[in-house]
């Protein structure tokens, strides 16, 4: 037997061992697009996301105390922890740029009219929930962005009322508030994610993607560009860790803000600058109450449609402008905390 | 969007009866039997606090101590010999209970902090938030220890990635009628 006949003859064996002929259905061509490829490329991020977390759970100490000393281990005593931590920080930025892109595009081409509804609204749990895990993620490094984080999510769940319970620090006196927000961050929070993963992917494998016209493509076909895809996107970040390692401010201190939050939650650092706590809470509600109501409110063609698309633009175009607002203008304090430096 | 903001602005005023304030400490670890410098900062004016460890063994109350026309307050509290060692937070309370500032903080039995081995590269820098030290986001300058096999290893990784990635993209080109059975 020649070497193509013996590739032949193991790809055939692999195909039936593993079922591979499943992955033959046909798809809409127009799927291949990169615009169709946001959704699955958010997901590689998360597979990063996830393989680094792992590690990481070795080397980070989750108690109050120690948890600064311990991501300051990683990063001077652990080179291969450091980089993944490097990774993972990078992994974040890319999974929540691309959710947003993704979203972006569903919303644009109307992907959430029926039967997608269900999917829409999985799609925008998800989105909520990778905020819970890159809010989470940033109170564990317990530096002062962390401490002013938490200093918010304090507030935040007082507010709440009962729905904030378990977000207090005086949910219980028997686990601190930094290690039960990392066991979020580690369990309740991927956990969930993984669930409405699974019910996504469900709904996107038997309602299959809005994608107009004629042509057919073999799913196959499309896994092996999403998988080169991915593959790119590894590569990018892995060099921007490389290139650019993740910081760690000095350990934080009550009672001051500093600091800006992560870019994806600029924009509501924004609202929270021009209204204060009542920005902080109603600007994610705005949001969230418009993606939900996407679906209800854009059925079919006509004025409800059309309204539909430009309130979502103008959202989104208030969110960018917010964004880029609040990177550029001068550092704000809330909640009645000091600025630091005498102020 | 009024009907919205208003509401949530009178519940945010409504769920805010004391004013929300901060403690610090000169450490945030310390033994039983310790006196304990507290100071406090942006409570209620000429308010009674009362100062408390709650941990799993329960709530160990410190003392009272007033805040001044400031809001603020400066007292020597005495931890019992009695508290065991471990994590607490230490509370403050209002009169009516409310709780209006908290501390992670750690009850040590020996000389060293427990759960905690030395481990090379570690400063024992945590414990600052609560404490007098001066707040900054600046990224520390830290000696980031890099090896050559895991950067190589990680260049090779992205090389790979890059290249094998391209060569999934090329090939097959996909076209709108390729693969129509």
């Amino acid at each position: 037997m020649n070497r193509d006949g013996i590739v032949t003859r193991a790809r055939s064996v692999l195909a039936d061992r593993l079922a591979l002929q499943s992955l033959e259905y046909q798809t809409p061509a127009r799927a291949n697009r990169w615009d169709f490829m946001l959704g699955a490329l958010t997901l590689a991020a998360l597979v990063v996301l996830a393989a680094t977390g792992i590690v990481l759970t070795q080397y980070y100490n989750p108690s109050p105390l120690g948890a600064h000393d311990s991501v300051r281990y990683i990063i001077t005593s652990a080179p291969l922890a450091s980089l993944l931590r490097d990774v993972h920080v990078w992994a974040a930025s890319a999974a929540l740029l691309l959710v947003f892109s993704h979203l972006a595009a569903v919303f644009w081409r109307r992907g959430f009219r029926a039967p997608r509804e269900g999917l829409w609204w999985s799609g925008v749990v998800l989105l909520a929930l990778l905020f819970g895990l890159a809010f989470t993620g940033t109170v564990l490094r317990a530096d002062q962005e962390a401490v002013e984080a938490l200093a918010h999510n304090n507030a935040g769940a007082k507010v709440a009322g009962p729905l904030g319970v378990v977000m207090r620090p005086e949910f219980t006196p028997s686990v601190p508030q930094t290690t039960r927000l990392y066991a979020m961050h580690v369990s309740a929070l991927p956990l969930a994610l993984i669930a409405l993963l699974a019910l996504h992917l469900w709904l996107v494998r038997h309602l299959g993607v809005s994608a107009p016209g004629e042509g057919r493509s073999k799913f196959s076909s499309h896994l092996r560009l999403i998988s080169g895809a991915a593959l790119v996107l590894v590569a990018i970040i892995a060099s921007a860790a490389l290139a650019w390692p993740a910081t760690l401010s000095a350990p934080g201190v009550d009672g001051f803000e500093v600091t800006k939050p992560m870019w994806p939650f600029l924009w509501i650092y924004a609202a929270e600058n021009l209204f204060g706590m009542g920005g902080m809470l109603v600007a994610p509600a705005v949001l969230f109450g418009f993606l939900a109501l996407v679906p209800v409110a854009d059925r079919r063609d006509g004025r409800a449609a059309s309204l539909t698309r430009a309130v979502g633009v103008v959202l989104f175009a208030l969110m960018i402008a917010a964004i880029v607002y609040a990177a550029l203008a001068p550092g704000q304090s809330h909640l009645g905390m000091d600025m630091g430096g005498g102020s | 969007m009024k009907t919205l903001i208003i509401p949530l602005i009178v519940l945010l005023g409504a769920a805010a009866p004391h004013e929300k304030g901060t403690l610090k400490l000169a450490s945030k670890s310390f033994r039983a039997g310790d006196s304990l410098a507290i100071t406090g900062a942006k409570f209620s004016k000429k308010d009674e606090l009362t100062l408390a460890l709650v941990g799993v063994s329960g709530r160990i109350a410190l003392g009272d101590v007033p805040t001044d026309t400031a809001g603020a307050f400066r007292s020597v509290l005495l931890v019992p010999a009695s508290v065991a060692a471990g994590q607490y937070r230490l509370a403050a309370e209002a009169i009516d209970g409310d709780e209006v500032a908290t501390l992670d903080v750690v009850v040590l039995a020996a000389s060293t902090m427990p759960g905690m081995p030395d481990m090379p590269g570690m400063q024992h820098s945590a414990g600052h938030a609560g404490t007098d030290a001066e707040p900054t986001g600046a990224p520390l300058v830290l000696a980031r220890q890099r090896n050559v096999v895991v950067t190589t290893t990680t260049i090779a990784v992205i090389i790979a990635c890059a290249l094998g990635g391209g060569l999934l993209l090329r090939r097959p080109r996909i076209n709108s009628m390729e693969d129509v059975s």
